[in-house]
């Protein structure tokens, strides 16, 4: 019995049409079984320690190796996608009918699919030859995707996706599968597509679902993006001096920040810790002291310093929750004063003596800083991310009573960042 | 490759950021505190109380140094308008070139008070050619004085010249050191010999103390270094000066105008006015005191300080004053008589103080 091509087009219309997907949990557990156990991180202090180091080290190696947006294809699983979430797929046939599908995934991104058909002959041999369904954008000749039909039962038991070669086009929207259709006797199998387009027997256009976000995570990882990565973030802000003056400047201060970073990226969290260096603007504390000098006769003498600025050493810790193209964080930063900006006048009887501009030591200020942190980060692409960030200060930087004011109880801040993040190449 | 070369850059920038805290910074003062005043005088005059403070009440320390008779006076003054009281300290041991130590100060020191008799009586008689002499003009400091005689009271270093006029008519003059009222150290008497061929022989006679070295000089020239001049002069008057130098520090200046014609028309030196001073007064480290107080002037000059003193509790140095001179800093108790100016009235003035004094 010999199948004309609307036959079988017909066969897989319907059997696509009318598929079931199902997610089977011991499909998933089996693979995760398979997976390397990690350790779980041990202490807060081991992650500032490292995180220096890591920054550091990671920098260099950043330097050294040329960095590519390049999309390989992953070898790790990809957990959302192998987390069964039943997932409406568009599925291009040639019929374009819709396809249900159960997606699971194993260590070499096998995607299985379970499809049952509505149609089946178990006789049948469908040998794909026809070269008239072809998927949008191209196919790259290295990318061979495989689907086993098993006819006999009228079902396509599974889709597997063997991607280890498989590339993803670069406008991210296609999916763009070669498959092969196998019967318990006949079995069609394209090895190979070409590159004038083969037929792809079911060609899969996600482009909807990542427009809709929601595959965006899928996405990233199948875009073989590591879990690993560094960041940089500079950032710019306005928040309460840490210092109420009822006499002196605002009551606000500017700052500044640059960090490098490092993150994780495990499931749907982003851990990250980096160093950075912070400049807080400010332009009310001062000391101002007033003193009578005797000698010969007496002298009013007038000390006014004012501290425009306090450059600091930062560790900020975080962990993120990424959805869609957002991403939630708290977190921690942990900072260390390294110099002051500071302005000296001097007057003598009312006269000024002396005027000067430099940096000073921070002792007035205290040696260790702490402050809560919670951002949001909107992707603005793959590597891009353009956050708000509101932190609290649990620890006031002002040490010394010489300075004027009132300190000022856990002082607010708000910050925008924006962050770039490079991936290591795999 | 940019992008290479972009996170280098971030690097530099960030540890150059970081560098900055190793660069040297400015260091702020400790709190500046007001301090006590340093000079003041707290006591009573007459039996009436006064507080000076330097700094309070435009209370003013003024240091300097006065030059009285040609003598060092170490001097402050503490004061506003309307009190003020200024302390005078004079030098002591005026002929000897040694450093200023103020260890050689005592611990009590003595008010200066006038002699009651003539320190000095110049005089036209006791020179030893005087036969030859009609008159003589005599100036001191610059300052004439009188003719033929003069006496001198205050105690001081003076520079006295006498102004010979000979029976000839013809005029010379002649300047000599004479130190009066201090302690002199070391004393000698110039003498000479003239031969008629022109030969001069010079030496120091009758010294107290022995010689180290002299340079000579003739007509202001220095002509050697030895104990003796031996020279040959004209038929002209000539200027004979020895710069003697004493092994006890001392250093004296002394000079005579020999008559190189041998008539008679020479000026010894003043040996015989200075030596001959009969007086005990010696203002080495002596004070005076003066005050004045609601426009009256008293002085410890012309009271009888004879039982009085200060008690010197300690003498260190201070700093230096806005005219850039060292000022020690004198702690002392005072008890003294003071006499007004115009009165006469004696009033008693006791009163702690720290003053400051103007010494080099």
């Amino acid at each position: 019995m010999s199948w004309t091509d609307e036959e079988l087009d017909q066969l897989f219309s319907d059997a696509a049409s009318n598929a079931t997907v199902e997610y089977n949990d011991a499909y998933w557990k089996d693979i995760e079984g398979m997976l390397p156990v990690r350790k779980k991180r041990k202490g807060l202090l081991w992650w500032m320690g490292g995180a220096g180091a890591l920054v550091f080290f990671g920098t260099l190696l950043l330097v050294q190796v040329p960095f590519t947006t390049k999309s390989t294809v992953a070898k790790e699983p990809a957990r959302e996608l192998a987390n069964g979430s039943t997932t409406d797929m568009n599925v291009n046939s040639s019929a374009s009918s819709q396809v249900k599908k159960s997606v699971n995934s194993t260590e070499s991104y096998t995607s299985l699919i379970d499809t049952k058909l509505n149609e089946s002959d178990n006789q049948s041999v469908i040998q794909n030859t026809t070269r008239n369904k072809v998927a949008k954008g191209t196919v790259n000749p290295e990318q061979v995707l495989q689907q086993k039909v098993r006819s006999n039962e009228s079902t396509v038991e599974s889709l597997e996706i063997v991607n280890n070669s498989t590339q993803l086009v670069e406008s991210k929207n296609l999916f763009n599968p070669a498959v092969v259709v196998e019967s318990n006797s006949n079995v069609m199998q394209q090895e190979k597509l070409e590159t004038e387009g083969t037929l792809a027997l079911a060609t899969i256009d996600i482009n909807p679902l990542y427009h809709s976000g929601e595959l965006i995570p899928t996405f990233y990882n199948l875009k073989t993006r590591s879990p690993h990565a560094l960041y940089t973030e500079v950032g710019l802000g306005l928040g309460q001096s840490p210092i109420t003056s009822s006499e002196n400047g605002s009551a606000m201060a500017k700052n500044y920040g640059l960090q490098l970073g490092y993150s994780f990226q495990k499931s749907k969290l982003r851990y990250s810790a980096g160093l950075g260096i912070s400049l807080q603007q400010f332009d009310n504390v001062y000391i101002k002291e007033r003193s009578l000098i005797y000698g010969f006769g007496s002298n009013s003498v007038d000390n006014h310093y004012r501290f425009s600025s306090l450059m600091r050493i930062e560790v900020p810790l975080a962990i993120g929750y990424q959805f869609k193209r957002h991403t939630l964080s708290a977190g921690a930063n942990f900072s260390f004063p390294v110099i002051a900006g500071l302005s000296y006048t001097k007057f003598v009887d009312g006269n000024m003596a002396v005027e000067e501009k430099g940096y000073t030591s921070t002792e007035f200020f205290k040696p260790f800083g702490a402050e809560l942190q919670l951002g949001y980060a909107y992707h603005l692409g793959s590597n891009w991310e353009l956050g708000a960030k509101v932190q609290m200060q649990l620890i006031n930087p002002i040490a010394s009573d010489r300075i004027l004011g009132k300190t000022n109880a856990l002082p607010l801040s708000g910050q925008v960042a924006l962050r770039k993040t490079i991936v290591f190449k795999k | 490759m940019k992008v290479t070369m972009k996170y280098n850059t971030i690097l530099l920038l960030f540890f150059a950021i970081v560098l900055l805290g190793a660069c040297k910074k400015k260091e702020i003062e400790d709190p500046s505190t007001n301090s006590s005043p340093i000079f003041t005088a707290t006591g009573n005059l007459g039996g009436e109380s006064f507080l000076l403070e330097a700094g309070n009440e435009n209370v003013f320390m003024n240091t300097f140094i006065n030059m009285s008779n040609g003598v060092k006076v170490y001097s402050g003054k503490l004061g506003n308008e309307e009190m003020e009281i200024e302390i005078g300290l004079h030098e002591g041991n005026i002929d000897l070139e040694v450093p200023f130590n103020i260890q050689n100060f005592p611990t009590s020191l003595t008010f200066a008070a006038l002699p009651s008799q003539p320190l000095a009586f110049l005089s036209k008689d006791l020179l030893p050619n005087s036969m030859f002499i009609d008159e003589v003009r005599w100036y001191i400091d610059g300052a004439f004085s009188g003719v033929n005689d003069v006496e001198i009271i205050e105690p001081g270093k003076y520079n006295v010249c006498a102004e010979v006029e000979f029976n000839d008519g013809s005029e010379a003059t002649l300047c000599n050191e004479m130190i009066l009222g201090f302690a002199v150290n070391a004393s000698c008497k110039m003498r000479h010999v003239l031969q008629s061929n022109g030969n001069l022989k010079v030496w120091m006679d009758a010294y107290s103390t022995p010689i180290d070295h002299i340079l000579w000089y003739v007509d202001d020239v220095l002509v050697g270094e030895s104990s003796n001049l031996e020279t040959n002069i004209d038929n002209e008057n000539h200027l004979i000066s020895a710069e003697i130098f004493y092994t006890n520090g001392a250093h004296r200046k002394k000079s005579i105008l020999v008559d190189g014609s041998l008539s008679g028309k020479l000026i010894d030196d003043f040996s015989v006015f200075e030596n001959g001073s009969v007086s005990q007064t010696k203002w080495d480290n002596s004070v005076i005191l003066n005050v004045k107080k609601n426009g009256l002037t008293y002085s410890s000059a012309g009271a009888d300080n004879s039982e009085s003193s200060i008690q010197m509790i300690s003498l260190s140095y201070y700093g230096k004053n806005s005219a850039g001179k060292d000022v020690y800093k004198c702690v002392a108790s005072v008890s003294v008589n003071v006499r007004e100016g115009q009165s006469g009235a004696i009033l008693p003035l006791d009163f702690t103080t720290t003053f400051g004094l103007e010494m080099h």
